[in-house]
């Protein structure tokens, strides 16, 4: 959405774009309050969590727990609804996700797609480990061919003295 | 007349300040190159001059808000002339034009502090630091002029009111946050000029690090006290009590701080052995380049978010060019011009180097699971691979188990030597530190709730872990010496500075640890009159009551709050705002902080029969998370008080040694050692 | 050699990475495609806006390709739309509406609320589904109102629109979508 500043021509355009922007705005300090009982501590817990991680399709970076967006208020209402009629979390994952698509997922899931996004922070712990191993046996070999036994024991001194210092 | 004029004086004093920053980059970058000493002499009076039209340009806009001149576009989209007039102060950067306006400004502040405290430095390095901001200064000024001016005017339409500073942003949290977070990020950039200045000039030495660690250590404090600042905002001021999302915009504020902290740590190695010059020089581009991604992510529109500046693509596509031209010239310079030679210097598994690696490693690592997560949507939406969602499931499954390894590690660094050391004496030194960490950190959930807690043990493992490393390490240094206060007093700045930063780390991990664990969250419907129980606190609303503030309404509840067995109580008054200008409703939690809990009492919405919404929460130990960020910062402050540095401000560095580190490019890590030794 | 290779690799990561955040900037967050899509419509069981006694379902939508409209009165931007929503229906193409979610208390009064807005800004809808508590939109994933559903003969959701579809939208996407399907 473009809000660009008013310079010429329609202040009164300027400023309903701005409302607009304000409008997506205004949802987020305006939380959801809702009370609720529950059957189950448990229960509870599971809510809390569901509504945590499901992501409101209408806002702009909300769970639908944090969002006062209409939708987010029925979606709230099934994921009760459904906790309250035994469902599993992953039911009513599923569920969500066949009306609203994968982006109402904080979680991704595991798939083709996004085998990068959950494989690589691993993969370069490792690949950083590999490294280091590299670097210390490459080192270890120049640091013996560069300095003399009693190079390296000044040296040791050297840098003993310093750390005292 | 002059009043009238103060943003078309604002404006010319931007274009002027755009100008200098012209002459601050091409003169003395060019006189570095052809070594002449007129042209470079021409760095510093640029940059005074620069920061004081700067100054003009920012009391200027400053001045429309005060005024009220609602002719200008700027001010008649975020003020009001019933904003009060700390807020009216505060506004000028709580909008997208003002903000890059102070950034610019911070940068004017920033590139002066470097001339002012660069007299000993080689006059090229000098020329080069000030020439390379002044590039950055240059790129920031032309956005500001031609895609973002503060000082536009609506004339002849001239509003008769504003349309008010977002209420959200009306709040002390909010004054002080921006202005921390921009000089961290934009204090970034005196590392990074001053890298780019050593790749330029061939010279990368230990002396070099030993100008580049103080300005480090400085732009990361303010920027942890930014970024808590900006989570303590969220947490009282959003209304839902949490305090890190994983959005977008924070996440663009937690990328430069995480390379920072590994740009810190490697600094240390390469002023200590001389080694891995070119991976800190990389890390230092890093960190800035992410700082000015941060800067793209939150105002080009690319990803969605809950706090984003109002978007623009052609900002967008501005910012994007900048960060291009900086980001791609400045790697480019690192191709070609990084360190050939391959230092010597070995160490061991078992060395304070090679911890300090794994340190850098999964710092980096950690940056590249944020900004993974951060771009990701966006990555795979380019590629038409569909749209998906990256939240704090995903943050949090990483982040976690990278943090607790990086902890393990943290422990031991202090405690080992340089180079190598003995398995053994590292085992003697620290085993009863880690096996009191492991009971400890094992049974405190126990005696705290009675239950056992995986989560909240393995928080309190990592940070008993790093206390008591820290502790034992403190004990064995000052052991030696003949009395133990001596050996204190011995201890220098700079590893006091290190024993605070990771004891702020400690208590930030255990508020995680604790927060995220034990928080309570009861949703009531209350009524004048009804009482509540949430773990063993009394709330009871005594009165409901209409008020008015300078520019809202307000329903405001009173609450009395009783511990279980005291007769003490006190009260508390969450409130539902509705400003005016904006007819936006804010809620106004009431928060009861304490060392060990806070109490949290958000009012919702009116329910049918007369009672309110009312959501009650109880957050353990949730101001540790900012106090360690203050501890970390502290430490970083402290650091820069270290002897060291204070004796290159005052002794000009050798002569032979710039001169042999000129022709070389490196100085062997014996070499540096043996000079250290004998300063 | 190598190592200066080496070098270079941050520079190739950071121009990757700017490619992408390039066409990020052209990207509209908000434009994603119905998760439904070439899926059966849901099915459902309700009533028309005009007559609480007649019940609709989702075998009244198949047989032929049909629009499905959700709006509702409370939607300024459902009233735009209603121009080209009349161009489409004089065009030939069935066009169903869905009245989704009125705002007040009985159901009644919704269905007066959704006649009012049809008598106003016209009806170009062979029928209207009464959705009083959104439980259809709900299922059709709908997120926000006025949204558009290409249905083809066989009850497959073809396309999807968000948003209000403009006389542009008609011409260059709505028609040609409603040939292809037909």
């Amino acid at each position: 959405m473009a809000l660009k500043a008013p310079s010429q021509g329609h202040p009164w355009l300027a400023s309903v774009l701005l409302l607009t922007g304000w409008l997506l705005a205004l949802q987020v300090m305006a939380e959801a309050i809702e009370v609720r009982r529950f059957e189950s501590p448990v229960t509870e817990q599971r809510y809390q969590s569901l509504t945590a991680t499901l992501r409101c399709p209408k806002c702009e970076n909300q769970a639908i727990g944090d969002s006062n967006s209409p939708i987010a208020a029925d979606m709230r209402d099934k994921v009760y609804e459904q906790l309250n009629d035994g469902r599993s979390d992953k039911e009513i994952i599923d569920f969500m996700v066949q009306r609203f698509g994968d982006y109402v997922l904080y979680n991704p899931r595991l798939e083709g797609r996004t085998l990068l996004l959950w494989g690589l922070p691993g993969a370069l712990v490792v690949v950083g480990g590999l490294a280091l191993w590299a670097i210390i046996r490459s080192r270890r070999r120049v640091s013996v061919r560069q300095l003399s036994a009693e190079e390296q024991a000044r040296l040791d001194e050297l840098i003993d003295r310093e750390r005292r210092s | 007349m002059l009043i009238k004029m103060i943003p078309e004086i604002g404006h010319y004093a931007l274009v002027i300040a755009l100008l200098m920053a012209v002459v601050q980059a091409v003169l003395p970058l060019a006189g570095a190159a052809t070594r002449r000493p007129l042209w470079m002499a021409y760095a510093r009076p640029m940059a005074a001059g620069q920061l004081a039209f700067l100054l003009i340009a920012y009391g200027c806009l400053t001045a429309s808000y005060l005024l009220d001149d609602f002719s200008v576009v700027n001010v008649a989209n975020n003020a009001n002339s019933l904003l009060p007039w700390y807020y009216k102060f505060s506004a000028v950067w709580g909008n997208h034009e003002g903000s890059v306006l102070l950034w610019s400004l911070i940068l004017g502040i920033w590139t002066f502090a470097v001339g002012c405290f660069s007299g000993r430095l080689p006059p090229d390095m000098v020329a080069r630091v000030l020439g390379v901001m002044g590039l950055v200064s240059v790129g920031f000024l032309a956005f500001v002029l031609i895609t973002s001016n503060p000082f536009e005017r609506s004339l002849p339409n001239i509003p008769a009111d504003g349309a008010d500073l977002n209420p959200l942003l009306q709040d002390v949290g909010l004054i002080i946050h921006p202005p921390m977070l921009y000089m961290g990020y934009v204090g970034f950039s005196v590392v990074f000029a001053f890298a780019i200045a050593a790749l330029l000039g061939g010279r990368l030495d230990s002396a070099w690090t030993r100008w580049v660690r103080p300005w480090t250590n400085i732009a990361w404090a303010f920027l942890t006290v930014g970024i808590a600042l900006g989570s303590w905002w969220a947490y009282y001021e959003l209304g839902w009590g949490g305090w890190w999302f994983w959005d977008p915009v924070e996440n663009a504020s937690l990328l430069p701080w995480l390379a920072g902290t590994a740009l810190i740590h490697s600094l240390a190695v390469t002023e200590k052995r001389g080694t891995f010059k070119s991976w800190t020089v990389l890390l230092a581009i890093t960190t800035f380049s992410l700082s000015l991604m941060g800067t793209f992510l939150v105002r080009s529109g690319v990803l969605t978010s809950v706090h984003a500046f109002a978007n623009d693509p052609s900002r967008g596509l501005f910012i994007l060019v900048l960060l291009g031209i900086t980001v791609g010239l400045s790697l480019l310079i690192f191709a070609l011009r990084a360190p050939r030679v391959s230092q010597p210097g070995g160490f061991n598994w078992l060395s304070r180097d090679a911890l300090l690696l794994v340190n850098n490693i999964l710092l980096v690592v950690m940056t590249v699971t944020v900004l993974l997560g951060t771009v990701y949507p966006l990555l795979l939406d380019a590629l038409n691979l569909g749209k998906i969602s990256v939240g704090p499931p995903y943050f949090n499954a990483l982040f976690v188990p990278l943090t607790v390894l990086l902890c393990v590690f943290m422990g031991l660094g202090p405690s080992a030597r340089w180079k190598r050391m003995s398995g053994r004496e590292l085992l003697s030194r620290l085993w009863l530190a880690g096996a009191a960490a492991l009971v400890i950190g094992v049974l405190a959930p126990l005696a705290y709730t009675g239950a056992w807690n995986l989560k909240a043990s393995i928080g309190l493992v990592a940070a008993l872990w790093l206390v008591l490393s820290l502790a034992r390490d403190l004990w064995d240094k000052t052991s030696r010496g003949a009395s133990r206060r001596q050996a204190v007093k011995r201890l220098t700045p700079a590893y006091w500075g290190m024993v605070l930063g990771h004891l702020g780390l400690a208590v930030t991990i255990v508020g995680v640890a604790l927060v995220s664990n034990y928080s309570v969250e009861r949703n009531v419907r209350m009524n004048v009159g009804d009482s509540v129980d949430v773990a063993g606190i009394r709330f009871h609303m005594t009165a409901l009551d209409e008020r008015r503030g300078p520019n809202f309404v307000s329903d405001a509840a009173t609450i009395e709050v009783t511990r279980q067995g005291a007769t003490r109580s006190f009260e508390m008054h969450p409130e539902k705002r509705l400003y005016i200008a904006r007819g936006m409703p804010m809620t106004q939690v009431a928060l009861r902080p304490g060392l060990f809990h806070d109490l949290y009492v958000a009012m919702g919405e009116e329910l049918d029969d007369g009672s309110w919404a009312l959501r009650v929460q109880i957050k353990p130990f949730v101001r540790w998370l900012w106090l360690g960020a203050l501890l970390m910062a502290a430490g970083g402050m402290m650091a820069v008080a270290d002897r060291r540095y204070r004796r290159q401000l005052s002794t000009r560095a050798p002569e032979r040694e710039s001169s042999s580190a000129a022709s070389s490019g490196v100085v062997s890590a014996s070499q540096v050692t043996s000079k250290e030794v004998r300063a | 050699m190598k190592r200066r290779l080496l070098l270079l690799v941050p520079l190739v990561l950071f121009l990757v990475l700017g490619a992408f955040l390039y066409q990020g900037l052209s990207i509209n967050p908000f434009d994603r495609e119905s998760a439904l899509m070439a899926r059966e419509f849901p099915a459902f069981e309700l009533t028309t806006l005009d007559n609480p006694q007649q019940r609709v379902d989702e075998g009244d939508i198949k047989g032929e390709v049909t629009l499905v409209n959700v709006w509702g009165s409370w939607c300024p931007t459902c009233r735009q739309e209603m121009p080209q929503l009349l161009d489409l229906a004089d065009r030939g193409v069935r066009l169903i509406g869905v009245d989704y979610k009125e705002t007040a208390a009985s159901d009644a009064e919704k269905r007066a609320q959704g006649q009012a807005f049809l008598t106003q800004f016209g009806n170009p809808f062979a029928f209207n589904v009464f959705d009083p508590l959104g439980s259809l939109g709900f299922d059709l994933g709908v997120y926000g109102a006025p949204e558009t559903f290409l249905v083809d003969a066989d009850g497959i959701i073809r396309y999807h629109h968000t948003g209000y579809i403009t006389a542009d939208d008609v011409e260059s996407i709505i028609m040609p979508e409603v040939e292809k399907w037909r």
